[in-house]
């Protein structure tokens, strides 16, 4: 069988592009809402993903198809769709956040003058290009981007953490139990990102102790977020809900950069270079799930539904979008928790196809 | 299928194209961006004055100084003033570059929050720029002419931010530290505050010359000014002494040992000399100055049921750096140990303005030490104890120790 992805792709795509959209906004939205526990609520969160990428894991060494295959052996195809459908509302709302971040970051401080959204429109022309592509796209992405990703952050911590104070976030718990619940339910819309994983079941070849190298990634990937978030809070302390993009700010009040200039843009371009690939994930997902519902003949017509729904949605609601997403963290964290993580766990009890059909003919 | 990606490759080329011969990318023309280096807010009749210090580059192929503009603008905020000061100036007002904020002696006696808080809002400015007050109207000591560079703030801001080896007497600060340190549950800060000297006028607290060369009280000068400049030569800038904050509101000041006792529990202080005069040496009296080569400091605090301490432990690795004696001797070349009277001497000095230090913050009620920050990171069983009345339960613990080298 002919696999689309590798073992060591698996486990560079979650270094390379699961980071990546929580450096923006969420430590500030953290902030606000648990202040020096907001290390707490990011740990959570993590853990939940944890669990559901193991479980997901499980699937993948269990599974003699893909994804889609399974749910129809399992569901049959009424039942396939209705699952899908549910994953497909997911990474329509999963996009919007990280989108909306980026472009207001390109607009406020890549370009402070005049901020407009044709700056950051050329991105969905690469995002189209990405969506008509096979799965295996995003594996040798992953292979060339992970260097960027890791240099990038490596280059944004040595610079801030000479000005971290890391005992702002002492005393641990003091907000409550309450407030590292709060933060964790409505920064879901981060995390979540097993989803992503499912679709990888029956594309890469499992072998033996795969899952050691595919966790031991994820661990990584919770490394470089909570040490991010640490760091942010121990450099702003009780003005780091105000600090909207956490990735510009954390690195610049290093001597390198009176010296030097503003020398912590190089890994912050490394960064944005990598998450061009990270932020068209959910929309990437969202094209296979179309294709499989809709079975399009051109490979153009769901990227062009996708991308487009995503455009009107910056371009009618640009006015609007805070209020939007607002919305979204409020009421939409159940939705998150169940289709992000509750679904993918119940992955893990997928039967193969092989031998649904055994016990069928039997 | 390779004639239809072509095709692809030409509509999103002709796209990109469209975008931008139609809106030239809404770039704003370089001509009309002004390049402001520093800001002076004052406060007149309940509005604000916004001055800024604007560099004008000059295309030129032979070596002249910088060149500089000075515009104002008013307005009821902060943001009012500047919009106001681009309207007029027809320049726009870019603050990517600019690293300095003046707040003049009348917004001072005001809530300076409120004008601050917007360059801590805005990402259109650094909020790593430095913040100053002054000790009288800050557009007047942003137009003020001096030797040490044609762009005055550029002369503040080398007093303001030296490099490790010099003196570090200048309680520096910057928009981040000082809004972080008001926000806090302390709602304390500080910044220092810039006097105009003159430059062969001897320091008032010093009675040094001011313009003598690598003087060690936060100011600068240049021996070689221009005949022609006699004028500019007249201006110098010392910021040795520390405005205290609280709640936006200034309380008091430190004065230069004070501000020079407070940087030794801050960052570096290696470099730093501090004279210690008539030290008793056989029979006389002798002025020493020593150098800091290294310096490990704490402040702690200890909250108990009964009871709340604040321990401030500093020690200070010195050489001599001079000595007036009579002969000659071997002390500064060789590093030698310090006479038990000078260490004495140099402890006492310490001692007593640290006292005065913590004194000052309690009268105050400005948190310099952050002990409030540090009830509750550190001792967050006792928190709802103190945090009411914490500095008139507050006991001090200061131990200070001078070494030289060992024998």
């Amino acid at each position: 069988m002919n696999y689309a992805l590798k073992t060591r792709q698996v486990c560079l795509f979650i270094i390379a592009f699961l980071p990546l959209s929580k450096l923006f906004v969420l430590p500030s939205v953290l902030a606000k809402i648990a202040n020096e526990d907001l290390w707490l609520c990011t740990v959570l969160s993590l853990l939940l993903d944890f669990i559901s990428l193991s479980a997901v894991l499980y699937a993948c060494k269990k599974a003699d198809t893909d994804f889609f295959g399974l749910l129809r052996a399992n569901f049959g195809k009424v039942g396939e769709v209705i699952v899908l459908v549910l994953f497909l509302i997911y990474f329509t709302f999963k996009a919007i956040n990280p989108l909306t971040e980026q472009n207001e970051y390109v607009k406020l401080t890549l370009y402070t003058l005049m901020p407009t959204l044709l700056y950051f429109l050329p991105f969905f022309i690469v995002c189209f290009y990405l969506c008509t592509k096979k799965l295996r796209i995003l594996g040798r992405a992953a292979d060339i981007m992970w260097l960027a990703t890791i240099i990038g952050v490596t280059i944004l911590f040595a610079m801030s953490i000479s000005n971290a104070d890391f005992s702002a976030i002492l005393p641990i718990g003091a907000r409550g139990f309450n407030a590292i619940i709060k933060g964790s339910y409505k920064s879901l819309n981060w995390f979540g990102d097993s989803a992503y994983l499912l679709f990888f079941i029956g594309n890469f070849k499992y072998k033996k102790r795969d899952y050691i190298k595919i966790l031991c990634s994820f661990l990584i990937h919770a490394v470089i977020v909570t040490s991010f978030v640490i760091i942010f809070y121990s450099i702003f302390t009780s003005i780091a809900y105000r600090q909207r993009f956490a990735l510009t700010e954390i690195s610049k009040y290093t001597v390198v950069i009176n010296n030097m200039g503003r020398f912590d843009y190089v890994g912050i371009m490394l960064i944005l270079l990598s998450n061009m690939f990270s932020l068209s994930l959910p929309l990437y997902f969202s094209c296979k799930i179309l294709n499989r519902l809709f079975n399009f003949k051109r490979v153009f017509i769901a990227p062009i539904i996708v991308v487009s729904i995503q455009v009107i949605i910056m371009v009618f609601l640009n006015e609007n979008i805070a209020g939007f997403i607002s919305i979204i963290q409020d009421y939409g964290g159940f939705y998150f928790l169940i289709v992000g993580n509750i679904l993918p766990v119940f992955s893990a009890l997928l039967k193969p196809k092989e031998k649904i059909y055994a016990n069928q003919a039997n | 299928m390779q004639i239809k990606r072509t095709k692809f490759l030409m509509l999103a080329l002709l796209l990109i194209a469209f975008m931008f011969f139609t809106s030239d990318l809404v770039l704003i023309d370089v001509e009309k961006t002004s390049i402001i280096t520093a800001v002076a807010i004052d406060m007149e009749d309940e509005e604000y004055i916004v001055t800024a210090q604007i560099a004008v580059p000059e295309a030129t192929d032979t070596n002249t100084e910088n060149q500089k503009a000075q515009i104002s603008g008013k307005g009821s905020t902060v943001g009012a003033a500047l919009k106001d000061l681009g309207d007029t100036s027809g320049w726009f007002p870019k603050l990517s570059f600019c690293n300095l904020i003046l707040i003049g002696e009348n917004l001072a006696k005001t809530n300076v929050m409120n004008a601050l808080d917007y360059f801590a809002k805005t990402l259109r400015v650094q909020d790593s720029a430095l913040v100053v007050m002054c000790e009288k109207s800050a557009k007047e000591i942003l137009a003020l002419a001096t030797p040490l560079d044609n762009i005055s703030s550029f002369a503040i801001q080398k007093i303001l931010l030296k490099t490790i080896g010099f003196n570090r007497d200048i309680a520096t600060t910057d928009i981040k530290t000082f809004c972080s340190g008001h926000y806090s549950d302390s709602a304390s800060a500080y910044m220092p505050v810039i006097k105009c000297i003159k430059a062969d006028e001897p320091n008032s607290e010093g009675g040094e010359s001011i313009s003598a060369s690598g003087s060690d009280k936060g100011s600068q000068s240049s021996s070689n000014s221009e005949s022609e400049k006699k004028e500019n030569s007249d201006n110098l800038f010392d910021a040795t002494t520390t405005a205290l904050f609280k709640n936006g509101y200034k309380v008091g000041e430190l004065d230069e040992n004070l501000s020079l006792v407070f940087n030794a529990f801050g960052g570096s202080f290696n470099g730093t000399t501090i004279p210690i005069d008539g030290v008793p040496f056989g029979g006389k009296t002798v002025n020493y100055l020593l150098t800091v080569i290294n310096k490990i400091s704490s402040v702690k605090l200890s909250a108990t049921e009964n009871d709340l301490t604040l321990k401030l432990n500093l020690t200070l690795y010195c050489k001599i750096a001079d000595v007036n004696t009579d002969y000659s001797d071997d002390s500064l070349s060789n590093n030698a140990p310090l006479p038990e009277p000078l260490i004495e001497k140099a402890e006492n000095f310490f001692t007593e303005y640290v006292n005065e230090l913590v004194e000052t913050s309690v009268q105050t009620e400005c948190d310099i030490f952050k002990i409030k920050e540090k009830l509750y990171r550190h001792n967050y069983k006792q928190y709802s104890r103190y945090k009411d009345n914490y500095f008139s339960a507050l006991k001090t613990d200061i131990n200070v120790n001078v070494y030289g080298q060992s024998q």
